[in-house]
């Protein structure tokens, strides 16, 4: 197991290098730099060029040096925990970073939470009582639920929110907490305005959850072994749970992976529309500025993020199926 | 309900709810189990007998409903209950399940959750039950041991924390014997419980069941289509058609003087040892097939006919397969194909036998190209030249390939659901670009009308055919491109004793009117004894044995082919099982036979004992010790 841990972290280094690469060269592409759009801007508003402060920032942040020069500067600059400077904010990229990580941390673990408790036991029903009433209402839902634009419920609740419980509208927090340290009340606060983001970015999740989950308990439950333990006299509820739920979890499992890096960025839309405060408008800005150091380390930690969670995963299925654990594949 | 009976049911009714109306499948079933005896069910597909079984434990699936009738159930202490009248998942049925009343399916593979270790599942019927209340954990699996070491798990403490996947199919069934035994039931139902098994392997849990029924003085419910399997272990018999009774009395009368034309049918519709070279058997349904002149070309019948049609030599291959796990752990090697020769005459028939991981189909599949085989070679005569299978290119293995064809196990899922009849009878016409559209409609009725089914059928699907008839359609595929050889992967195997016995027959006459040459694999002896001029016997890759029919079968020379034969059940009451140490410890595995038959390859040779027949053995061995 060890073994298999470490021979996984081996190949995650060349993955990110490529990874790293291809971020680096998607992001130099297009014709120009921030610099450039940025005195483009000042001439726009008839504002005079500081050529000195230009000629600074160009040699500083390495504009006059050659793009694998500055790439492998980037990529060295990351282990040491430098990753880079965002000119946009006029910070380094930890420092813009860091404030919003936390709210999104917030947002998308309430979001996920909220679709696993709404989820798993509507599919649990859904799967038990196929075409039952309750089946297909719920089927009718989580369809709905599908195909709302996420938008489009993200005005709705913002518009209700106001008019029935008076919360202000957007963000994260009430307008008086914003900048304010974390306190009870400021935390208060961003439970009074988390729902409405958990809602708007849950509903479809939950809802390709729910059928998720039960076309992977329905298969479970015509197999044989789910008649095994009926036979064996076992309460249908604790068989239901032992056997084929546990089964039909493997798809779960696998989805973990993908969850990591959903927690940081995701639902990009949905927060510029309510205008919250995570990281997701912060990437969309970004690229848009051309704010390559911000933009770039942002996409490198997606990527870390991304070849972690799928390792969580594989080990996670590895500890529940013994078939992954201890059976090997056959080399042709 | 009499003294000494532990279950009787009396006009049991159960009815499915198919789309919204009710169909009776089960009307009005009655028989009795005793104490200390085995009842059998015997019928086929569709009967009824496996969903009289899931009755009485009261696990039918959730569209099923009894409709009618009682189960009355003695259970070891305590008063009679009629199950059928009882809450299918009340408390008074739970606990009588799996405890009083156990059941054991035909499917060890699928039967046990593949993600459980064995001594959680078997152990589990004891915790949930009364006997298992108040055992600490050491006590309920030094219990669950005992039990493993009762249904013959050779070390029952291993066996415990292992997973059903890390074992062979014998031994997840004893396994599941293990699990419906362990709180000693009065009465165990045992649902098809060798079907699935290979024939050593059946012979070994058939032993099994019947020495732990009398051990354990148990009753037993035995549901099965095998008359061979009810000859061993029944005493009353019980034979169901369509839903109904239409036999039923001790094993003796049954078997001596059956009296319905249903159950007389069954017993003359299964190929056993002793028929006539010529003898047909007889087919329950289906009329006469009038035979039907199909175009042939001239060209490919005019060739000499003493150069085998196919020449197969030296054939390997290898699989590597990372043992233990994939966390690490060395590599394994596993012979699928070592060194197989044969030939095949032009018109015969050669039947390949051999148990589950034997390398059969892994040969049937070297020769389709289906899989790429390490070394050997395989030389088709194709009546001008010889070409080596193995070697052809993309287009040449493209213009080869109607020269060979395939009929598959399972009718079910080797005919595409979405195409009709015509389309998959023109499917190899149009690959091979053969005729216009009109040509090969006319064609693929001709072929059906070949294999007996009406042109009627073309504009159908798959789904509206019974097994017996797509595995028809299947065979009308193979013949559609006018093959020479045709392999059979175990056609029947999946069929009913009577459809197999119409497939069976209708596959003879098209080999004697249409000039083919089938490689006839299959497990069951009877069926290759029944088909077969020649017979090839495989074991861990290799052939053993390879001769005439009657010589492999009358005078078998290799320990695995005596093992083989003796392991079939008979239909026949003065035949029983009489299982030898070989069977018993494991014939398919070379350590178990004796010294002159072992060893590696080159030190092993084909030896002749005339007429064609040979052996596999040391090239040291004399003809006595083969013969010892």
């Amino acid at each position: 197991m060890v073994y298999y841990i470490f021979r996984r972290m081996l190949m995650m280094i060349p993955t990110l290098v490529i990874t790293s690469a291809l971020i680096f060269a998607i992001i130099e592409a297009p014709p120009g730099d921030y610099l450039e759009s940025y005195i483009a801007e000042l001439k726009a508003q008839g504002e005079a060029v500081d050529t000195a402060r230009i000629e600074y920032l160009r040699k500083e942040y390495g504009f006059d040096k050659s793009p694998v020069e500055r790439y492998f500067n980037w990529v060295g600059g990351m282990f040491v925990g430098d990753f880079g400077y965002s000119f946009a904010y006029e910070l380094p990229v930890t420092a813009v970073v860091g404030d919003r990580l936390f709210l999104t941390v917030v947002v998308s673990m309430a979001t996920i939470i909220f679709t696993w408790l709404i989820a798993f036991p509507i599919g649990i029903y859904s799967a038990t009582r196929q075409y039952s009433w309750g089946d297909y209402g719920f089927t009718f839902l989580g369809l709905l639920g599908l195909a709302i634009p996420n938008f489009l419920l993200a005005l709705v609740l913002m518009y209700l929110a106001n008019v029935w419980f008076g919360t202000s509208i957007g963000g994260l927090v009430d307008p008086a907490f914003v900048g304010q340290p974390m306190s009870w009340a400021k935390f208060v606060s961003v439970l009074h305005h988390l729902w409405i983001p958990v809602i708007v970015i849950g509903t479809a999740g939950t809802a390709g959850m729910i059928r998720r989950i039960r076309a992977n308990l329905l298969d479970e439950l015509q197999k044989q072994y789910v008649t095994t333990a009926r036979a064996k006299g076992l309460h249908p509820f604790k068989a239901l749970v032992k056997y084929p739920l546990r089964m039909s979890l493997n798809f779960f499992i696998s989805d973990i992976g993908s969850l990591l890096p959903a927690v940081i960025s995701g639902a990009e839309v949905v927060a510029i529309v309510l205008s919250l405060e995570t990281t997701g408008p912060l990437l969309i800005s970004a690229l848009q500025q051309q704010d390559m150091y911000l933009a770039g380390s942002f996409l490198m930690f997606l990527s870390l993020l991304t070849v972690v969670g799928v390792l969580i995963s594989d080990i996670a299925l590895a500890w529940l199926d013994p078939r992954i654990r201890l059976s090997g594949g056959v080399r042709k | 309900m009499e003294e000494g009976e532990v279950l009787r049911v009396n006009d049991l009714r159960v009815a499915f709810d198919v789309s919204g109306s009710p169909v009776e499948v089960v009307r009005g079933i009655g028989f009795r189990v005793c104490s200390g005896a085995v009842t059998a069910v015997v019928g086929e597909s569709g009967s009824g007998k496996s969903v009289t079984a899931q009755a009485i434990m009261r696990i039918l699936p959730k569209n099923g409903t009894i409709t009618g009738g009682s189960i009355d159930f003695r259970p070891k202490s305590g008063e009679i209950v009629n199950m059928a009248a009882l809450p299918a998942n009340g408390p008074k049925v739970r606990s009588l399940r799996g405890s009083a009343v156990s059941m054991i399916f035909q499917e060890p593979m699928s039967s046990l959750s593949p993600v459980h270790s064995v001594g959680d599942q078997v152990e589990e019927s004891l915790r949930i039950h009364a006997l298992g209340a108040g055992m600490s954990r050491k006590e309920l699996r030094a219990a669950t041991e005992e039990t493993l070491e009762l249904v013959g798990f050779p070390n029952p403490h291993r066996a415990y924390d292992m997973y059903p996947f890390e074992m062979s199919g014998g031994l997840r069934q004893r396994a599941m014997i293990a699990m419906a035994l362990i709180c000693r039931p009065s009465l165990l139902i045992a649902d098809e419980p060798t079907t699935a098994l290979d024939v050593t392997v059946q012979a070994q849990i058939l032993k099994l069941l019947k020495d732990l029924q009398k051990k354990l003085n148990m009753a037993v419910l035995l549901i099965t289509h095998d008359l061979g399997v009810v000859a061993n272990l029944a005493d009353e018999v019980v034979v169901v058609y369509n839903g109904r009774v239409v036999e039923a009395g001790p094993v003796d009368e049954i078997f001596r003087d059956p009296q319905h034309d249903y159950l007389k049918a069954l017993l003359n519709a299964a190929p056993h040892f002793d028929m006539a070279p010529d003898q047909r058997l007889v087919a329950l349904r289906g009329g006469k097939r009038s035979a039907v002149e199909m175009q042939k070309h001239q060209a490919k019948h005019a060739q000499p006919a003493d150069r085998p049609l196919l020449t197969v030599s030296n054939l390997s291959k290898v699989y590597h397969l990372r043992k233990a796990s994939l966390f690490g752990g060395e590599a394994r090697v596993i012979r699928a194909v070592d060194d197989v020769s044969f030939t095949i005459r032009r018109g015969e028939c050669l039947g390949l036998v051999g148990e589950s991981g034997s390398g059969k189909t892994t040969v049937s599949k070297i020769l389709t190209r289906a899989i790429t085989a390490d070394s050997g070679s395989v030389l088709f005569d194709d009546g001008q030249k010889q070409v080596d299978v193995l070697k052809l290119d993309e287009r040449q293995l493209k213009e080869f390939r109607p020269r060979l064809q395939m009929v598959f196990q399972d009718p079910v899922s080797s005919l595409s659901p979405r195409m009709t009849i015509a389309d998959i009878l023109r499917e190899p016409m149009q690959i091979h670009r053969q005729g216009n559209r009109a040509e090969q409609i006319t064609r693929a009725k001709d072929l059906l009308t070949s294999v007996e089914l009406g042109a009627n059928a073309l504009n159908r699907y798959p789904h509206s055919f019974s097994g017996g008839q797509r595995q028809r359609i299947g065979i009308a595929r193979a013949l559609a491109m006018d093959p020479d050889l045709l392999i059979l992967d175990e056609p029947v195997s999946a069929l009913d004793v009577s459809v197999q016995a119409q497939v069976l027959n209708l596959l003879k006459d098209l080999q004697k009117e249409m000039g083919l040459t089938y490689l006839f694999i299959a497990h069951n002896l009877a069926v290759v004894n029944y088909m077969a001029e020649r017979v090839a016997v495989m074991a861990a890759g290799r052939i053993v044995e390879i001769g005439p029919s009657r010589a492999i079968f009358e005078a078998p020379a290799h320990p695995y082919t005596r093992a083989l034969l003796k392991a079939v059940p008979f239909a026949d009451l003065d035949r029983p099982l009489v299982l030898d140490e070989l069977v018993l410890k494991g014939s398919s595995d070379p350590c178990n036979w004796p010294d002159a038959f072992r060893g590696e390859m080159h030190d092993l040779a084909a030896i002749e004992l005339g007429g064609g027949h040979q052996v596999l053995a040391r090239q040291t061995a004399d003809i006595g010790e083969i013969h010892a």
